[in-house]
């Protein structure tokens, strides 16, 4: 199994234009509230409530539509449906470094990583340990798209910039998918 | 497509054996078990090494697709036959010809069969007084052109790009067999990786044999 695929792209400038519209209406998820988000300023689409209820998004989900159906077709991936359909993580100098992790997977399998602004590293460990070796390192920036299998390697990143990140459907078989010799 | 330069071909393939033969090749051995060429990222695991022009010891592992290539034409380039690899979309391979100017026939096709990811072939207008043939392989020989303004403006440079922009003819998606002319100026730019295609370079081919004429006998008997 490997750890990512990469996808180079032209994405719609909406993604961009939506996103900074969204950042500039919602407040950032509150902090601390994932383990590898610590304090750095994330927004959902949709926003998240108490118990994780998704709350009004001011249509912006729908206004992304376009853009889910280029990463689906691209990548080949489907997209999360229910919960957040995507992540702005705000990258600056009081968070310039997502700490090496794995996720869980409890929401979904699989990220589709790019960037609307910045540029970002993002590193493959040989264990989920912070001090643990570099094996690999993939550059982010806005004309690529990289789908991670994000359950089972242990991952970090750096970077500057606006990082999106997009959950893939709980239906994704990820063995298959990131199936190559 | 582009007709006459870079068209699919109509041709039967078993990825399975393509991936299993990748598989048997398949290192972490710079130098030792595949090829990298300083100015193209790519890894190549051809049929012999670019450095010294030794045989790899390919052929005989390669040879349950070669000898279905041989009923085609019997004659393959060693360097440039085998599997093209590319971990990262960053690994594109620059613009440039193939050429096989010591051999007793001129022409030369290849044949791209995809096998991981994707790509794309763009295709450049070609001046002669734009390219330049910038080194010789290990037997000696002149192998490819190269645009002066890559030496004179940086590879990968906005400069360069534009310049290349400019000169573009088209491209062709390589997501199914295809047959290119490779004495056009090509690049091969990587849009999904892990990309993995496999290539042979049929060269010492008749003049009189055209681009159409030899993409039917692939067709007829691939």
């Amino acid at each position: 199994m490997i750890w990512a695929k990469e996808f180079k792209v032209s994405m719609p400038e909406n993604l961009k234009l939506v996103a900074h519209d969204y950042i500039k209406n919602y407040n950032y998820e509150p902090f601390n509230t994932y383990k590898s988000v610590v304090n750095s300023k994330m927004w959902l689409i949709p926003p998240l409530g108490k118990n994780r209820i998704r709350l009004d998004d001011g249509g912006a989900s729908n206004k992304l539509s376009n853009i889910r159906e280029l990463v689906t077709n691209i990548t080949g991936l489907a997209l999360e449906e229910e919960t957040p359909i995507l992540a702005i993580w705000r990258y600056d100098d009081r968070f310039k470094h997502c700490p090496v992790h794995i996720d869980d997977g409890g929401e979904h399998t699989g990220s589709i990583v790019t960037c609307i602004s910045g540029s970002f590293k993002l590193h493959l460990h040989k264990h989920d340990d912070e001090n643990s070796d570099i094996i690999e390192t993939i550059t982010i920036d806005k004309n690529k798209l990289v789908a991670l299998n994000n359950t089972i390697f242990p991952h970090s990143v750096e970077g500057q910039g606006d990082l999106i990140v997009f959950g893939t459907s709980k239906q994704t078989n990820i063995k298959e998918y990131f199936n190559e010799i | 497509m582009i007709k006459g330069i870079a068209e699919y071909l109509d041709i039967k393939v078993d990825r399975g054996l393509l991936l299993s033969l990748y598989e048997k090749v398949k290192s972490d051995r710079v130098v030792e078990d595949f090829n990298v060429f300083g100015k193209t990222p790519f890894e190549s695991y051809s049929l012999e090494f670019n450095r010294t022009g030794k045989p790899t010891g390919y052929e005989k592992i390669f040879d349950p697709i070669l000898s279905q290539h041989r009923k085609v034409h019997p004659h393959y380039q060693f360097r440039s036959t085998g599997f093209n690899t590319a971990n990262t979309t960053e690994k594109d391979v620059f613009a440039h010809t193939d050429v096989d100017y010591h051999t007793e026939h001129p022409n030369g096709y290849n044949i791209v069969i995809p096998v991981l990811g994707n790509s794309r072939i763009d295709y450049f207008e070609t001046k002669d007084e734009e390219v330049y043939l910038p080194e010789k392989n290990a037997h000696g020989h002149a192998y490819y052109h190269e645009f002066y303004a890559q030496k004179e403006m940086g590879q990968g440079t906005p400069e360069f790009e534009k310049f290349l922009n400019d000169r573009k003819i088209g491209h062709i998606i390589v997501d199914k067999p295809l047959l290119i002319q490779t004495t056009i100026m090509h690049r091969v730019v990587v849009t999904e990786a892990p990309r993995c295609a496999w290539v042979t370079r049929w060269n010492n081919i008749p003049k009189d044999v055209s681009f159409q004429e030899f993409k039917q006998k692939v067709e007829n008997i691939l």
